[in-house]
């Protein structure tokens, strides 16, 4: 066997491997939520089943799940636009002007977004009480802008520094104001990336639980709240907990799948300049 | 059409200065080209007139109007630039319309002048293509085409034709300079390439870079003839022409130097010097006949056969000459020895200490 061919054996052994340990809790949780009780906890497992609907039927009509996933749709859409709106001036700023300690304010921005989100939860809890955003979804958008609110302006300002500067300088040769180059030349130009940053904010806004848990109570529990609920005080619906734990999982996943190129795009940003 | 003038412009980056003491006018409808070496700050002086780059000290005036500070888009300039700066998430079409939509003209308006000026430069095929899907030429196009919608005082153009290759650049050259009659506007054109500052100036200011200790930039600025056959110092005249001017440092005798066997006789200004800086042209130096007047020996160590002219290169004792021959074919061959004299109503003579050019 030839040196190039064992490596392509054991690139593809890694893999397989790698494969099998990320999908194997999945497809042991789709397998919970199409079983019964007895089924799910048999020993030796169940690999051959007849699988049943039950769970998916009783989550699907379960109001305070259907809830919660609109609430999980709603508080994306907000925390998205909110840090869209602010991000990409701010963005486009950093990347146009001579702002002084532009590294630090970068690494800053990166920073912030690597802290825990549980540092923001017990002050806010205070401050949401007072001004009437404790269990709102409002209020939750504007506590995720810790964390989309950097990131967007981190990866809107790579995006910009993409866009050659030449073009601002001949917009600008042309009369053009900077927020008619940004809405002409530069978001145009910077669309994958935008595309990118709103799809990563959504997963970690989707996925998002301690903030949710804090800060809510039961009109704006998101959907990571609503799968949870189905851990009782004292049992634990398995099955459903599965069902939703999936149902809560797809629209990332049909997410990824159909974005999957801005995404990789997003994440490699800088990787080859 | 404007002037352009400049007072006494510095130039600075940060504590860097990059243009000093720049004094320098472009008439109405002149064609004017700043040519030098990189670093010479050619394209921070362009960039200045389009309000690009910040004027330190001195003052920049666009007909008759001090513009130091004035808004680019106040100037009454348009520029190509290098890598053309078209937009490229909009067509042709859109990139032609961009200033006179941000202008606030009316859609009939706009696609009139669009079609207007894709005509004048060849494009009205193209309106619907994405720069993308153009070549280099048509690019430029697009470029040129974007800068006349703007019925600009002053053309301003960075190196337009770094990006086209060989053969296309010739034929742009000349399109520049036809499109330059046809619209009579000033126009400030930057090149490394001295083919076109030649080839394309009414007038031509050499430039050098401040970080080679020259005291300002402007170096020469005149005709291209001017600026050829009557170089104003060392810097021009090793700058301009290919190949470059041979250039050699001789002791001064009695009033004249020796060029091998060959004596010259000095002008007045240099007869007090112990040394000078003696230039010719390659294609000024001759090779001398057999048993004629004595020149300087030299062998034959390179020879470019260019089809219609020989470039030969010589080693001799007081240094490397090329020689520009037109007899292609029929000169010396490779290691054979010959005898080089100068043409001595072609000689350029400068100071050593100054570098200037002595009359």
């Amino acid at each position: 066997m030839t040196r190039a061919r064992r490596a392509t054996i054991l690139s593809y052994a890694i893999l397989i491997l790698a494969g099998f340990l990320s999908l194997f809790p999945i497809l042991w949780i789709m397998g919970i939520s199409l079983k019964t009780q007895a089924d799910a906890f048999a020993m030796p497992p169940k690999l051959i089943f007849v699988p049943i609907w039950d769970h998916y039927a009783k989550v699907w009509g379960d109001a305070a799940f259907i809830k919660g996933f609109f609430n999980s749709v709603l508080a994306a859409l907000l925390g998205n636009l909110m840090a869209f709106v602010i991000g990409i001036p701010a963005a486009f700023a950093l990347n146009q002007r001579r702002v002084p300690a532009r590294g630090a304010i970068l690494a800053w921005l990166l920073l912030s977004y690597m802290l825990p989100e549980f540092l923001f939860v017990i002050p806010m809890y205070g401050l949401f009480q007072a001004t009437g955003l404790y269990d709102s979804v409002f209020g939750l958008a504007l506590v995720y802008q810790t964390f989309t609110l950097p990131f967007t302006i981190w990866m809107m300002r790579a995006f910009f520094a993409d866009v050659p500067f030449a073009l601002y300088e001949a917009a600008r040769l042309e009369g053009a104001k900077s927020w008619q180059i940004l809405l002409r030349v530069y978001l145009p130009m910077a669309a994958p990336g935008i595309a990118a940053t709103a799809i990563l904010n959504t997963i970690r806004i989707w996925n998002e639980l301690a903030i949710a848990l804090g800060l809510t109570f039961d009109k704006a529990q998101t959907v990571t709240l609503a799968v949870a609920a189905y851990r009782g005080y004292a049992s634990i619906d398995w099955g459903a907990l599965s069902a939703a734990a999936i149902t809560s999982m797809l629209p990332m996943l049909i997410f990824a799948v159909l974005a999957q190129r801005q995404i990789v795009g997003g994440l490699s940003l800088g990787a080859v300049k | 059409m404007a002037a352009v003038e400049f007072q006494n412009v510095g130039i600075s980056f940060g504590n860097v200065p990059v243009v000093k003491d720049l004094s320098l006018t472009v008439n109405d409808g002149e064609f004017v080209v700043l040519v030098g070496p990189s670093g010479c700050g050619k394209s921070t002086i362009l960039r200045s007139i389009a309000g690009l780059a910040g004027i330190s000290s001195g003052d920049m005036r666009i007909g008759g109007k001090r513009m130091n500070d004035a808004d680019p888009a106040a100037r009454d300039i348009a520029m190509v630039f290098q890598s053309y700066a078209l937009f490229p998430n909009m067509t042709v079409a859109g990139n032609l319309g961009f200033g006179l939509k941000i202008r606030g003209e009316g859609k009939a308006e706009i696609d009139r002048k669009v079609a207007d000026v894709a005509a004048v430069v060849g494009l009205s095929d193209h309106l619907h293509k994405r720069p993308g899907a153009l070549s280099g030429g048509q690019r430029q196009r697009v470029a040129l085409a974007r800068a006349i919608l703007r019925r600009p005082g002053v053309f301003l153009f960075d190196e337009p034709l770094s990006n086209l290759d060989a053969e296309f650049r010739t034929a742009m050259r000349a399109e520049i300079v036809r499109f330059h009659r046809t619209q009579g506007a000033s126009m400030v054109y930057v090149t490394h390439d001295q083919t076109e500052a030649m080839t394309m100036g009414d007038r031509i200011a050499v430039l050098a870079p401040l970080a080679a200790g020259h005291k300002a930039n402007l170096m020469q600025y005149g005709t291209p003839d001017e600026v050829y056959h009557r170089p104003a110092n060392l810097f021009v005249a090793r700058f301009i022409g290919t190949p470059r001017m041979n250039v050699v440092t001789l002791p001064v005798k009695g009033g004249a130097v020796r060029f091998g066997g060959q004596q010259l006789a000095l002008p007045p200004s240099a007869v007090r010097l112990g040394n000078v800086i003696l230039g010719q042209r390659p294609e000024h130096l001759r090779l001398s006949q057999e048993g004629a007047e004595p020149g300087l020996v030299g062998t034959v160590e390179h020879i470019e056969n260019l089809g219609h002219e020989m470039i030969l290169t010589f080693s001799t004792a007081i240094g490397q000459m090329v020689l520009r021959d037109a007899r292609s074919g029929s000169g010396p061959m490779l290691g054979q020895t010959v005898r080089l004299s100068l043409d001595p109503n072609q000689v350029h003579l400068f100071d050593p200490a100054s570098e200037q050019r002595l009359d």
